[in-house]
This record gives C-alpha cells, sequence and structure tokens, in this order.
C-alpha cells in the first residue's frame, strides 16, 4: 500500500530544477498578447451568429430533427451497400486464385503479431509477434517452430494434438477462408455486409466489405473491415476488434488495421525472418519428457487430485493492506471474491493488520467485493465492480462478462484455481522437463524440475514426503547480460487438512523487477487458510449467476 | 489559492492587461505542470507555449466568471497539449532516452534514494488521466477538492482514482518503500 502521505514525501524528495526561464516567460508573454491581439479582429465578444440562431430552442430541435433525417438516409444506402457492383463472391474468387498473403499489422492498440505470411495452398504460416517472438507453422507435417526474443534455441511442437498421435492427410483452405474471413454461408455466425464504394484521395476506388459475428449473446455485431481494390479485386487493407486479452486497455473497445499483399513467393522458412541459423530444435512436448520426469508427475497429478473439491479458502497479506481473496470451491461450481482494503484513511473500507482467517472473513462480509470470479454450470462470470460502493467514480459501471466453458475439469486446468495452482504448478508449464540431480539450491529432500528453453528458465522443488508440494520455484530470464533471477516463490507453514493433504499456510514473492519493463524489485507475502467445508456449509445464494448479474452492464466478448 | 476579490480579473471586459495579468498568474504554474508530465524541459516550454497561445485564441469564448474556473480550463489546455507531445513519437522517444541516461547516472552513485527521473520513470506507466491527476495532486499541491473542480467529478471519486493509481504504482516503489529482504527470512516450518 502506497499512501498519499508517503508517496508525497517521495514527491518532494524528487528534487528537479523547475524554475523557469525569465527569456521564456517574456518571449512568450510578448507572443501571447500579440496573438489576444490579433484575435480581436477575428472575433467579437458576443456569440456569432450561428450559436445566435441555436439559442433558440425551435432551431436547435429542427436542426436535431434534419441531422437525424440525414443520418438514417446515410445509414441506410451504407448498410444496404448502394452504389457498388463489385460482390463479395468475385472478390473471394480473386483471393483463393493467390498464393502467398503476406499482413502487416500497425500494433498502436494492441494485437499479437506485426506480420504474417500465409500459404493455405501448403499449410504454412509464418508470423512476427509484436513481442519479438518469430514463429513458423506447418500444418500439413503438424509442426511448430517458436523462437523466443532473445532465445538460445528453437522450441519445436505438434499445433495440433491428434489421440492417435497420427498426423492426417492436409486438406488446403481456401485463401480467402483462411486469410480473410469465413465463408457466410457455411459459418451462421459470420455475416457479411454488401459493399461499400469509398474514392479515395489518389482516384482509385476502394470497396469496403463489413464482416458482423453472431456473439455469446445471439446478436451479430462488427468485427471486421475489408477494404477491396475495385481494379483487382483483392483486398488491400483490413480493420479488426481486438478481443479481450490483446488489447493494451481491456476497458476500450480497440481495433488492429493491417495491409495486404499478395504473392507466388512467401519466406522459405524461420531463418528467412532473422532467426540465427546455428541455434538448436529442442522439442516441447510432453510425449518428449523423459522417463523419470512423467512418473514425477504422475505422483504429484495423483496429490492434486487428492486434494478436497469442497473447501474455502482465504488469501490476504498482514504486512501491508493489498487484494484479499475469499474462494468458495464445490466440486465443479467456483466463486472467488476480491476485496480490497484502503488504508486508514477510509475507516470503513480499512482492515486492521495483522490479522486472522476469521478477522478477514468478518471484515469481508461488510464489504463490496471489487471484483467476482464465478463458475456455475459451466458458465464463468466475472463482475467488476466499482469501488468503494458509496464514492462510485461517476465514469465507471458494474460490468459482467460471461462466457460458456466446455466443462468445469477444463476450466480448472486453466483457469486461476488458488490455492491449487500455487501448489502444484507445474500441470500448465510447457517446455522440456528434466529432473536435476545434485541441485545446491534444492531445500533439503526436495526434488528440482527444470525447464529450459527460449529465453527463460525454471526450476521447481517438490517435497515428496509433503503430497509433491512445489515449496520453491524460481524463474530466470535470459537477457544479453546471461541467464538472471527474475522471480522466486516461497511456500511454507505447510499444515495437513484433517489430518491428510498438505497445504502451505504462507508464500513469498520476490520480484527482481526488469528493467526493460520499469519494473523494480518487490516483496510480498500471503497468508493461506483453507477449511474443508460440507455440502450444506456453504453460503446461501453464493453460485447464483442471476443474482450476478443484478446492477451490471453484459459485456460479451 | 484564487480568492474572490482575484476574480475582479474576469468580471471586466477583456483586454490585452488582462491576458497579461492571468498570463503573469498562471505562467509559473503551468509551466511546473508541464515539466512534472514531459520531463525535459524543452518539450515542457513548448507545451506551455501551446497552451497560453492557445489560451489568448480563445479566451473570448470561456464563459467562466471566477479565476478558479479559468485555472481549470487552463489545466485543461495544458493537459491536452501534454497529451498531444507525448503522442509525437520521436519526442517521446528522446526523452525516453535521456530519461533511462539520468536513471542510469543515478544507480551508478546512490542506488537506494528514488530521483526524478526514476519517478517520473514509474509514473509514466500509469494512463494519461492518472499521470494528469498525480501531477495536479502532488506537484501542484492541489486538495482533492479542487481537482474534483476542475475535472468535473466528485470528490470522493478523486480520492479514489488517485488511490489506485498509487497501488498501481507500487511494484515500482517499492525500494524506496521497503527496505524489507526475504533472504533472511528462514525458509520451512
Amino acid at each position: 500500500m502506497v499512501t498519499e502521505r508517503q508517496f508525497q514525501r517521495l514527491a518532494d524528495g524528487a528534487q528537479v530544477d523547475d524554475a523557469p526561464r525569465d527569456a521564456h516567460r517574456q518571449q512568450l508573454r510578448e507572443q501571447v498578447l500579440a496573438q489576444f491581439d490579433s484575435s480581436l479582429n477575428l472575433a467579437s465578444n458576443k456569440p456569432n451568429k450561428w450559436r445566435r440562431i441555436m439559442t433558440k430552442p425551435i432551431t436547435r430541435w429542427s436542426a436535431a430533427a434534419a441531422a437525424v433525417v440525414v443520418g438514417v438516409t446515410v445509414a441506410h444506402w451504407l448498410l444496404l451497400g448502394g452504389g457498388t457492383s463489385l460482390t463479395l463472391a468475385e472478390v473471394q474468387s480473386a483471393v483463393n486464385k493467390m498464393n502467398w498473403v503476406h499482413l502487416t499489422y500497425d500494433n498502436q492498440n494492441g494485437g499479437q503479431f506485426s506480420e504474417m505470411w500465409l500459404c493455405p495452398s501448403k499449410g504454412i504460416t509464418l508470423c512476427k509477434r509484436t513481442d519479438g517472438g518469430i514463429v513458423f507453422i506447418n500444418n500439413a507435417t503438424n509442426i511448430r517452430l517458436w523462437y523466443h526474443k532473445d532465445g538460445d534455441c528453437i522450441e519445436q511442437d505438434t499445433p495440433t494434438i491428434y489421440p492417435d498421435g497420427k498426423v492426417p492427410t492436409y486438406k488446403p483452405q481456401p485463401t480467402w477462408q483462411a486469410v480473410v474471413g469465413s465463408n457466410s454461408k457455411t459459418t451462421p455466425q459470420e455475416q457479411w455486409k454488401s459493399g461499400v464504394v469509398e474514392k479515395q484521395a489518389d482516384g482509385r476506388e476502394f470497396v469496403r466489405f463489413d464482416s458482423f459475428y453472431k456473439n455469446a449473446l445471439g446478436k451479430f455485431w462488427l468485427t471486421r473491415q475489408v477494404w477491396v481494390d475495385s481494379a483487382t479485386r483483392l483486398p488491400v487493407s483490413v480493420r479488426e476488434r481486438l478481443q479481450l486479452g490483446e488489447r493494451k486497455d481491456d476497458a476500450k473497445e480497440e481495433w488492429v488495421t493491417g495491409k495486404y499483399e499478395f504473392s507466388e513467393k512467401g519466406p522459405a522458412d524461420i531463418y528467412a525472418l532473422g532467426v540465427r541459423a546455428n541455434l538448436p530444435i529442442v522439442k516441447t512436448d510432453t510425449k518428449d519428457m523423459p522417463a523419470d520426469v512423467k512418473e514425477l508427475l504422475a505422483k504429484a497429478a495423483a496429490a492434486r487430485n487428492a486434494f478436497p473439491k469442497r473447501y474455502r479458502a482465504i488469501i490476504w497479506t498482514n504486512d501491508r493492506e493489498a487484494e484479499i481473496d475469499v474462494i468458495y470451491r464445490n466440486v465443479d461450481k467456483y466463486r472467488g471474491n476480491r476485496y480490497f482494503s484502503l488504508d486508514s484513511e477510509y475507516p470503513k473500507y480499512h482492515l486492521t493488520i495483522p490479522a486472522t482467517a476469521e478477522g478477514v472473513l468478518a471484515w469481508s462480509e461488510k464489504q463490496n467485493p471489487m471484483s467476482v470470479a464465478m463458475l456455475a454450470d459451466n458458465v464463468h462470470y466475472n463482475r467488476q465492480n466499482t469501488f468503494p460502493e458509496d464514492v462510485k467514480a461517476d465514469h465507471s459501471e458494474v460490468t459482467l462478462t460471461m462466457y460458456r466453458v466446455s466443462n468445469a475439469e477444463e476450466y480448472f486446468r486453466i483457469s486461476r484455481n488458488p490455492p491449487v495452482d500455487e501448489q502444484w504448478p507445474l500441470f500448465n508449464m510447457g517446455g522440456p522437463l528434466e529432473i536435476v540431480k545434485a541441485d545446491p539450491d534444492a531445500p533439503v529432500g526436495c526434488i528440482t524440475v527444470r525447464s529450459q528453453a527460449g529465453n527463460s528458465r525454471r526450476d521447481w522443488y517438490l517435497d515428496p514426503t509433503r503430497d509433491y508440494v512445489c515449496v520453491k520455484s524460481v524463474d530466470w530470464r535470459r537477457s544479453d547480460q546471461g541467464l538472471k533471477r527474475a522471480r522466486e516463490t516461497y511456500l511454507y507453514n505447510l499444515n495437513r487438512l484433517d489430518g491428510k493433504q498438505w497445504y502451505a499456510g504462507r508464500k513469498v514473492l520476490i520480484d527482481y523487477g526488469d528493467e526493460t519493463r520499469g519494473t523494480g524489485y518487490y516483496v510480498q507475502s500471503w497468508n493461506i487458510d483453507v477449511q474443508v467445508l460440507k455440502e450444506d456449509q456453504f453460503p446461501a445464494g453464493i453460485f447464483d449467476g442471476d443474482k450476478l448479474k443484478q446492477g451490471a452492464k453484459l459485456r460479451i466478448d | 489559492m484564487p480568492d474572490e476579490e482575484d476574480d475582479s480579473i474576469l468580471r471586466v471586459p477583456l483586454d490585452s492587461q488582462t491576458v497579461a495579468r492571468l498570463y503573469d498568474r498562471f505562467y509559473e504554474a503551468i509551466f511546473r505542470y508541464c515539466l512534472r508530465r514531459l520531463f525535459d524541459r524543452e518539450s515542457a516550454e513548448d507545451a506551455v507555449s501551446s497552451t497560453f497561445l492557445s489560451m489568448a485564441k480563445r479566451i473570448r469564448e470561456f464563459r467562466g466568471r471566477t479565476l478558479q474556473s479559468f485555472r481549470a480550463w487552463l489545466y485543461v489546455i495544458a493537459a491536452n497539449q501534454v497529451s498531444q507531445s507525448i503522442r509525437q513519437k520521436i519526442r517521446h522517444e528522446r526523452m525516453l532516452k535521456e530519461l533511462t541516461e539520468q536513471i542510469r547516472q543515478q544507480q551508478q552513485g546512490n542506488r537506494s534514494e528514488l530521483g526524478w527521473p526514476a519517478l517520473y520513470q514509474a509514473i509514466l506507466s500509469l494512463d494519461e488521466g492518472q499521470q494528469h491527476l498525480i501531477a495536479l495532486r502532488f506537484f501542484q499541491r492541489l486538495s482533492h477538492a479542487e481537482i474534483a473542480q476542475m475535472v468535473g467529478c466528485r470528490e470522493g471519486t478523486i480520492r479514489v482514482r488517485i488511490h489506485r493509481a498509487l497501488q498501481q504504482l507500487r511494484p515500482s516503489l517499492q525500494m524506496a518503500l521497503d527496505d524489507e529482504h526475504v533472504r533472511e527470512m528462514d525458509y520451512g516450518n
């Protein structure tokens, strides 16, 4: 927690010479007065004619009505695609004759890729990512090569997992479908509006086609706009709506724009995009793991699966005001309430620390959570509240994001699932794993599992005497200065739940900061309290989705 | 703090003398605001120039009658000029380069002291709206109520926004705020 007083002290201590220059002050003063004098000739103190007319209600209403009529007429013309003879089918046909497509994106608002090359007839995709990574995918052979920025190897895996391990014969997609968008006849979720002619400044004529996609509420909304050169019938540019995870600011609706180029040939391989030719290729698929790692993971997975499925967990920190999580898990139902304790200037929202689990729970029951994540009946809910409730920000709104998940097991595999994730973090990690036999950094009796690929290394230390809980982990990051510790996590104060499974009562994170991202060193610790519950011990209505919807604006993505 | 007597400046017909008085009154405050937002003096002077030239051009459209409302209007113009300056890529890159160099020099000296370059770098991680509030609150030393009036929302909203901005800054400022060292902690049970 940084209080205003603390920050003011830092601000006062951060000395800077902020005395203005007299020369600038004098020079600007003369310019300002000259500007003011010159504006005398251009305007009077009275409102201009337009403003005087618009002060009368009758003229304001008339003008508004006229604007609505004009707007509706223009919108009607645009939506019905007036004035163009180029059809979407003609464009699709022209695109499908093309071999290689090169897409270049601007990434002002986010997006994963800066450039892409695609050859759908051969099933090849190459892309440059905005994080500096370079990826090559061959769908015909089901091989993916991934180079991470500053990495010392190229990772290889299989983009599609086939149940029997055999890669079926590749069937090329039409170029349009692979590159631009789906065919509305075969994909009912997407609808294209007929084109609108837009004259360019250089005299060329582009036709814009808009694509609407059916969202989870069943409504079609604009997701993509493609501009086509009417002379070549080929797309020249595209504007795509970014999904939540791709945006720089997920609170805003943001778009990315790209430019198309079509050619007969493209890059030969990943090395043609700048990856060093002498880098080793490391296979990272699970099937390629050594037998001893597979055996260890199986034991850890068994311990994780034995962890209770009905519990309440409270996670809080006792050394400063911070986020507080109160979590309920009832087999395939989950609810995570996140609270935020304000400093003592706001006694109503302040939690006195150090606090016990019971104290935190009693405090939380009087608070409005900042956010709620919930899974019930295979629907995921994420509610963001304005906070604190009685000083609601004027421009904020309570939002609820919903989406359907295929099953709860998959949800818990890929979503945040504390404290289980913290104790057994290995299962969501990729990379080639190995057991390090003699590791001087290993706590007594612990087994070291290492993943080293690309530009990072991770070491996990599993305690075989206590359910293979990962009691320590170290993340290493490679830069031009070599391998450096990036983060360390420790779990300790291990206890048994009802005399059975182990769980850690305390977690400490050390982050060494990253100069390239402007983050500094910090340490944070949490207390973890877990209580096993019975079916009838959960608070009433805790997994009620309809209740969670009340008063919230729905956001569907 | 502008007082009621000073509001008389705006109650007389606008003339050069009034504009000059307003300029003299607010020049330093606007300069300091721009400097804290833009880091380098040259960019700050440019933003100040644009702010006051824009003010001189548009002051006839200003309908306020108090110095407080004039100040709020002027800060809005200044904030817009600062935003424009930040969006000029070349200038922004030059500023970041200079910032990195100053932080490097500072780190070679005394690592534990949080200087202005490092503090500015931390503030840069906030969105522009939050940077504006931090500058008004901690460098212009305005009260929550004054900022609320300028920004056009409730005082409580300003408190919460500033509070949230400070929480976002916490990781970057941790070293200066907290000498805690976890390596001394006893691992195990």
